[in-house]
């Protein structure tokens, strides 16, 4: 009996310990996001849903929908979709406007350049005096809903433990659909947003023309107003195409890896290089995402259970840095983020042709020699590595 | 690790079911936890603060730390070095006139060379190859206070078709016209090319070179962003 009592109490205690181990190993390590460009939803919603999402996100707008008067594309997919809707393309859009030796100012109208208008008479141009002008390439949406399940005490956590001198900063900005209340910003070049909704009724609005109940005030053409040239009556879309958007971006898988070519000696070197040159310490690997029930986005959005503690790999920080590319471009961060931008997520950048912040460098190497300022002491560990491990080190960024 | 750590998730899956699919619906549960509004510091140019100036051998000794014997120094154009602010970031860069030595103009053009070849006066130049005979200015950017003289500062751009015969290196102010209010850090490289004055200057992506004495800007309506509701 004795015997009996002791194996029981072993039993248990194995079992307990498994369980112990189980939940310690589940709660350390989570799972990963589910990836691929493979047009399927990730969980958060049906599968029926996600298509008729895509749909929207896909759908070609027209003036009698309120597109324009001022824009840059038709739909949301002419700018993200390579390889699948959601992800990036080559599509750049136009900033500008005047340092005046202390502070950025915009251009008249705002610092985006619309590249099209529904009529000639009011097309947008750069004005003299605005000596501030870059580009912007357009991002990836995909695994978004990933990101913004990210507490935001993780980023700024992140840059915490970053050193001093390449250390990111975290700023602050409205949500929205929170009665403009602050929260992390982790969406844009300039980290402008920190939620899908918000984001997505601000390109609507500056990318598409498009008013809603979240943005509200039709654009201008260089300051001036084109109420003239606009018909229709606003908001133009009563919220529901802007919920759908960010719907869609929550519902898309994380990019993928090419596993093939990370399966190869030359990217696993590489993959080792990345951390040995210190290319992980902004291009972050591993992010986990906030438990399944939790409240954020200042209180707008719970955390579904397909978004809910998932490690992603986005190699990304969600953090501005200064690393001497500008773009001397200030959006909702202030004065101090005037130079820098987002680190750039490399999840998927097999994918792109063209390059940083600008789209203006068109080679890897290329790419990590324009790091200067915060990345300088990184980038020179990269210049010190033999041809062959440079080759490695690419191999394996063209396997992300 | 991944093949441990699959089985442990599958089992953690099992028991979680088991439990009632707890996950399936998120429960009211716990609120992210905004940090205190973090104040940040200004992200701008420190002031500049000059080096000693540079000398020929100092010139020759920076080529060759960046270089090795992939370029020498081209004292054949007059003035073949200055120094200066020349990407605005408060630190003294170097711009070197220099020739490809013939041993080295393969590792000049390597997809894997340390530096970055442009043609400033080419937007976008069908292409980038250095030749023989081309012309060459190294611009070897500055880092912290010690700017170019810094072992660390290593950043290098090779510009084709520049570095004319009369270059200098003058500040970015006295190269804009005059507009009340408007700074502008740095320095610029005023040199003729092929009998045409001009500018040399970085546009923050890459290194231009515009015709003209000057860079003429006229002052913008005072447009500020008004709150920041809207990205635009």
């Amino acid at each position: 009996m004795a015997r009996t009592r002791r194996h029981v109490l072993v039993g248990i205690n194995a079992v307990g310990a498994a369980l112990a181990l189980t939940v310690a190993f589940t709660q350390s390590v989570p799972p990963d996001a589910p990836a691929g460009f493979d047009d399927l939803t990730n969980g958060f919603v049906s599968q029926t849903q996600f298509n008729l999402d895509r749909d929207i996100f896909e759908e070609r707008e027209t003036i009698e929908e309120g597109l324009g008067p001022v824009y840059n594309a038709q739909a949301c997919a002419e700018c993200h979709q390579n390889p699948v809707t959601g992800a990036i393309s080559q599509i750049t859009e136009l900033r500008a406007g005047h340092f005046d030796g202390i502070n950025f100012v915009n251009h008249p109208g705002g610092s985006l350049i619309n590249d099209r208008a529904i009529n000639a008479g009011i097309q947008e141009r750069v004005l003299g005096g605005n000596e501030v002008r870059t580009f912007r390439t357009s991002l990836n949406t995909l695994g978004d809903g990933f990101v913004e399940c990210v507490d935001s005490n993780t980023l700024l956590a992140i840059s915490n433990g970053q050193p001093a001198s390449m250390r990111g900063q975290f700023i602050q900005v409205p949500v929205l659909e929170a009665n403009n209340a602050l929260r992390g910003g982790r969406f844009g070049w300039k980290n402008q947003h920190a939620s899908l909704v918000s984001f997505s009724a601000d390109a609507y609005l500056n990318e598409m023309g498009i008013t809603s109940p979240l943005q509200p005030t039709e654009n201008t053409t260089n300051g001036l107003s084109v109420a003239a040239f606009d018909t229709v009556i606003d908001p133009e879309d009563d919220g529901d195409d802007v919920e759908a958007f960010a719907r869609f971006m929550r519902a898309t898988k994380a990019p993928p890896r090419d596993t093939a070519l990370a399966a190869t000696f030359d990217a696993q070197q590489g993959d080792f290089l990345f951390s040995q040159v210190g290319c992980d310490i902004c291009h972050v690997r591993n992010i986990d995402t906030l438990p399944a029930g939790t409240s954020i986005n200042q209180g707008a959005f719970i955390v579904p259970a397909a978004l809910g503690n998932k490690r992603i790999h986005p190699f990304g920080d969600f953090l501005l840095h200064n690393v001497g590319t500008g773009d001397g471009i200030v959006q909702n961060g202030g004065q101090s983020t005037r130079n820098k931008v987002r680190t750039a997520p490399l999840w998927g950048v097999r994918t792109r042709d063209r390059l940083m912040h600008d789209g203006e460098t068109l080679t890897r190497n290329e790419a990590i020699l324009r790091h200067f300022g915060e990345a300088n002491p990184v980038i020179n560990n990269y210049i010190n590595l033999s041809t062959t491990q440079k080759n490695q080190l690419i191999t394996f960024l063209n396997s992300l | 690790m991944r093949d441990v750590r699959r089985p442990l998730g599958a089992a953690a899956l099992g028991v979680a079911c088991c439990l009632g699919c707890a996950t399936e619906r998120p429960p009211s549960g716990p609120r992210e936890a905004e940090p205190a509004l973090v104040q940040s510091s200004r992200s701008e140019p420190a002031p500049f603060r000059p080096v000693p100036p540079a000398a020929a051998g100092d010139a020759r000794a920076c080529l060759t730390r960046i270089f090795a014997d992939v370029v020498v120094a081209d004292p054949s154009r007059g003035r073949w070095f200055l120094d200066g602010d020349f990407n605005g970031d408060g630190s003294v860069d170097l711009a070197v006139a220099a020739r490809p030595t013939a041993a080295g103009l393969d590792a000049l053009n390597d997809p894997l060379a340390n530096w970055i070849v442009e043609d400033p006066r080419q937007p976008r130049s069908p292409s980038t190859a250095v030749a023989s005979s081309d012309a060459l200015l190294a611009v070897i950017h500055g880092y912290g206070p010690d700017g170019w003289r810094n072992p660390e500062a290593r950043q290098t751009y090779v510009l084709k078709n520049s570095g004319g015969s009369t270059m200098r290196a003058v500040p970015t102010s006295e190269a804009v016209a005059p507009v009340p209010g408007y700074e502008r850090v740095g320095h610029v490289i005023r040199e003729t090319l092929d009998g045409s004055s001009g500018i040399l200057y970085w546009n923050g992506a890459r290194y231009v070179w515009t015709a003209g004495e000057g860079i003429r800007l006229t002052v913008p309506p005072s447009v500020s962003e008004g709150g920041h509701r809207a990205r635009r």
